[in-house]
């Protein structure tokens, strides 16, 4: 019995130190990694760039379409494709505590994604800053009660993370995506993106009209919480797609009077697309996406607009 | 309540522990109610479902012990009635109505409407291991069990209520009388046994599932490269997914005291398709074999026979999947494999390991190509697929998502291919080696609990088996 206890005694504390090993060996190698859409982009923004004017925040279609050097030298892409709104909350309020907010940010919104119905457990590729940060722990613990249980072990926080850590051991140096191109990522066409919008339509899901969901919203709102206290011009923009419904312009109209509401600008191009985008295969990627092409439209239109709002220099 | 959630290792410790403090007499009814609320924790009122169950074959299990001649098997045969029309109406139904919908198109404008309702969990499982107990009673290989919550118990023992393994009553009801203690060896190898099922399910299956649906369910854009690897990764997320569930269930009735029946051994290095069918979901293929391929005649009647029988033994045990023409089409396509093994007399027996290699290649992607009509959702989207792993436009085309998830998913299915290929060839959880706990199980647990960490998918997917 007493080898049992014994061997009892290993297990456990052998699971401890391993933890506190692996946490901190993994924390260094983190804190070092300085390109990727797991943290490094975040790192190399907070670490090496000097960003005063304007940054662009949201999914794959800010990641792709919103060209930085099309809106000044002084802009930076944080997007993170697949990214919802309690990411962009958790990653601001990360911002905020190493003081690294600009004077405007670009947020790109999907509305649909606030309606009754829809999940948004995105806060959990920022779980590195669980118990650091106390947005992104608290809209950690909303997604379940259960979710606290799982960060006893330290190391959970690099979860998902393990091989690009590992990886930017081995290649350091950032990537061209995140110094050259300023965090946007650029996507090449080819000749197969017809066929995929083609695709892309054909198995096109109409948004249903439900009510907004209060709760999601309130992530939308500690947002701007944030902005308004810190002085941040916050412009809040849908990107075009190839193909939308009554139903999705209706969506975005209602929820520009939310933003309304909030003296929040709002660039719908869901309802006001740009015209040189309209049916033009050759500009997307897909139904959703725009190549480089399209995105160089879209990011001279919003520049466009940024001047009219004296956001920006002509 | 998922075996990957936090809630169910919560469940589990407090269910364990009061297991041990509580008396030997009352552990049933500690166990009955543990089964009820995990059960509940799905969807409540299908509760009544399974207690319905459970009062037929009850009862059933008594009057044919008692009866006598005809009787006896009409008692039988109302039993498996009702068992087969309580799983017909939950999940053939609304396949047979719009068959039938299908069929009065070409007549009439007439439409059968089609029920709503949520299939209940694991209402296969459950219902062909009530079918089991009377079947086995009418064959006078056990007793009917006289005490009303043990019987309950042995179709709700919670670890494999939702997905299985089918146990039979001879291997199971005497164990719930039988007084456990806590054993240290053998809680700490159903420990083991339940982290190696959650690496194969929080990790592998999860992480290939990520990558699987992100191809099948966006078939139109992808081309052949990207379908053979997609498929491959699901050959792996499915059996990942089934024996990662089995493993965690037999390890955690291992931790209670209680031997479940293995489930899965090492399918994929199968080198024939019967191997493969000896090795993959073992409770249901026996289950298959012994009451419908056997009762069918089995391979007694001649060779057509013996094909007539494996065929429909096939097609019913796809047809036990779901309730759609993909999953008959798999079992059919298995039930040929098997017919063509027999027909054309292979022999696969080989000391030459280059020969074995090439077997299990093939056997592997004979199953794989069975898989697309399990995954794809209907015929024309299998069609498609196939059409698509034959054209060489695009071919190299492949997508890979998320180079991240990409790169882990391939890290974490060659861990579980090194593992199975140079342990659990040789152990399995039931030899002695693994049922004590020593160092190098020590570091067994230790390495798989931070690989789940460190790569487990925390949102993971429900067990792909639950729907069946």
């Amino acid at each position: 019995m007493n080898h049992k206890l014994k061997l009892l005694f290993i297990l456990f504390f052998s699971l401890w130190i391993s933890d506190m090993i692996m946490f901190h060996s993994l924390n260094y190698t983190y804190s070092k990694m300085l390109a990727g859409q797991s943290g490094g982009k975040i790192n190399y923004f907070l670490k090496k760039t000097n960003i005063t004017n304007i940054i662009i925040m949201g999914n794959s279609r800010a990641y792709n379409q919103i060209i930085p050097d099309s809106l000044g030298n002084d802009c930076y892409n944080l997007a993170h494709a697949g990214m919802k709104q309690t990411f962009q909350t958790g990653l601001l309020s990360i911002l905020e505590s190493n003081k690294k907010i600009p004077n405007t940010i670009l947020l790109h919104v999907e509305p649909s994604e606030f309606l009754i119905g829809k999940e948004d457990k995105s806060i959990q590729k920022l779980k590195y800053y669980y118990g650091t940060d106390s947005i992104v722990t608290k809209y950690i613990n909303e997604i379940s009660f259960y979710e606290r249980f799982k960060f006893i072990f330290s190391s959970y926080r690099f979860n998902g993370q393990f091989l690009n850590i590992v990886k930017s051991l081995v290649k350091p140096d950032s990537s061209d995506e995140t110094v050259k191109h300023k965090g946007w990522r650029f996507i090449s066409s080819t000749s197969r993106d017809s066929i995929n919008v083609f695709y892309s339509i054909k198995t096109y899901q109409k948004q249903l009209l439900y009510p907004f969901d209060d709760k999601l919203l309130e992530h939308l709102f500690q947002f701007i919480k944030i902005c308004k206290k810190r002085n941040t011009n916050l412009i809040c923009f849908t990107s075009p797609q190839f193909i939308t419904s009554k139903e999705e312009i209706e969506i975005a109209n209602n929820f520009q009077k939310i933003l309304e509401k909030y003296n929040i600008k709002y660039f719908n191009y869901l309802d006001h697309p740009i015209p040189e985008l309209i049916e033009k295969p050759m500009f997307w990627k897909d139904a959703m996406h725009l190549n480089q092409k399209g995105a160089s439209i879209e990011s001279s239109d919003i520049r466009n607009k940024l001047i009219l709002l004296h956001l920006l220099n002509p | 309540m998922l075996f990957n959630s936090i809630q169910f290792i919560l469940f589990f410790i407090f269910v364990c522990f009061l297991f041990y403090l509580l008396p030997h007499r009352i552990r049933w009814l500690h166990l009955l109610i543990s089964s009820c609320l995990f059960y509940c924790a799905f969807i409540p009122v299908y509760l009544i479902i399974l207690f319905i169950t459970i009062i037929i074959d009850y009862f059933a299990g008594i009057f044919i012990e008692r009866a006598l001649g005809v009787n006896k098997k009409k008692i039988l045969l109302l039993s498996i009635v009702s068992n087969l029309l309580i799983l017909c109406l939950f999940k053939y139904y609304n396949f047979f109505v719009e068959n039938i919908n299908w069929g009065l198109s070409f007549f009439s404008e007439t439409k059968l409407s089609l029920l709503t309702f949520i299939l209940p969990i694991g209402l296969s499982f459950h219902t062909f291991q009530a079918m089991s107990y009377t079947i086995e009673v009418y064959r006078g290989n056990q007793k009917a069990e006289k005490h009303f919550g043990i019987y309950s118990l042995y179709v709700m023992f919670f670890p494999q209520l939702v997905a299985g393994p089918i146990e039979r009553p001879q291997h199971m009801l005497h164990q719930f009388y039988i007084t456990k203690k806590p054993e240290i060896d053998r809680i700490f190898s159903g420990i083991q046994q339940m982290i190696w099922g959650l690496f194969k399910k929080a990790v592998v299956a999860d992480l290939l599932g990520l990558y699987v649906d992100s191809i099948y369910n966006n078939y139109q854009m992808n081309t052949g490269c990207t379908f053979i690897v997609a498929t491959y990764a699901f050959a792996f997320q499915i059996y990942c997914d089934f024996s990662g569930y089995s493993d965690i269930a037999i390890g955690a009735a291992k931790v209670l005291g209680y031997d479940l029946m293995e489930n899965f051994n090492l399918p994929y290095f199968s080198k024939s398709v019967t191997e493969f069918w000896r090795r993959w979901h073992i409770s249901l293929s026996g289950w298959l074999r012994d009451y419908l391929y056997i009762s069918l005649g089995g391979n007694r009647k001649g060779i057509l026979f013996t094909y007539r029988n494996l065929l429909i033994t096939m097609l019913l045990g796809g047809l036990w999947h779901g309730a759609s023409w993909n999953f008959v089409i798999w079992g059919f396509l298995n039930g040929l494999y098997l017919s063509l093994e027999k027909a054309l007399k292979l022999n696969f027996n080989s000391n030459n390991r280059f020969f074995n290699l090439i077997r299990t290649f093939i056997t592997f992607n004979l199953i794989s190509f069975t898989w697309i009509f399990f995954r794809s959702r209907n015929f024309d989207q299998s069609l498609f697929i196939i059409k698509n792993i034959f054209n060489s436009n695009y071919f190299l085309n492949l997508r890979i998502q998320d180079t991240g998830i990409f790169a882990s998913m391939i890290f974490s299915t060659v861990i579980l291919v090194l593992f199975e290929f140079l342990f659990f060839r040789k152990y399995n959880f039931k030899t002695s080696k693994q049922q004590v706990m020593s160092l190098k199980n020590i570091a067994f647990v230790i390495f798989f609990i931070f690989i789940i960490i460190l790569f487990g998918v925390s949102e993971g997917d429900q067990f792909i088996y639950f729907q069946f």
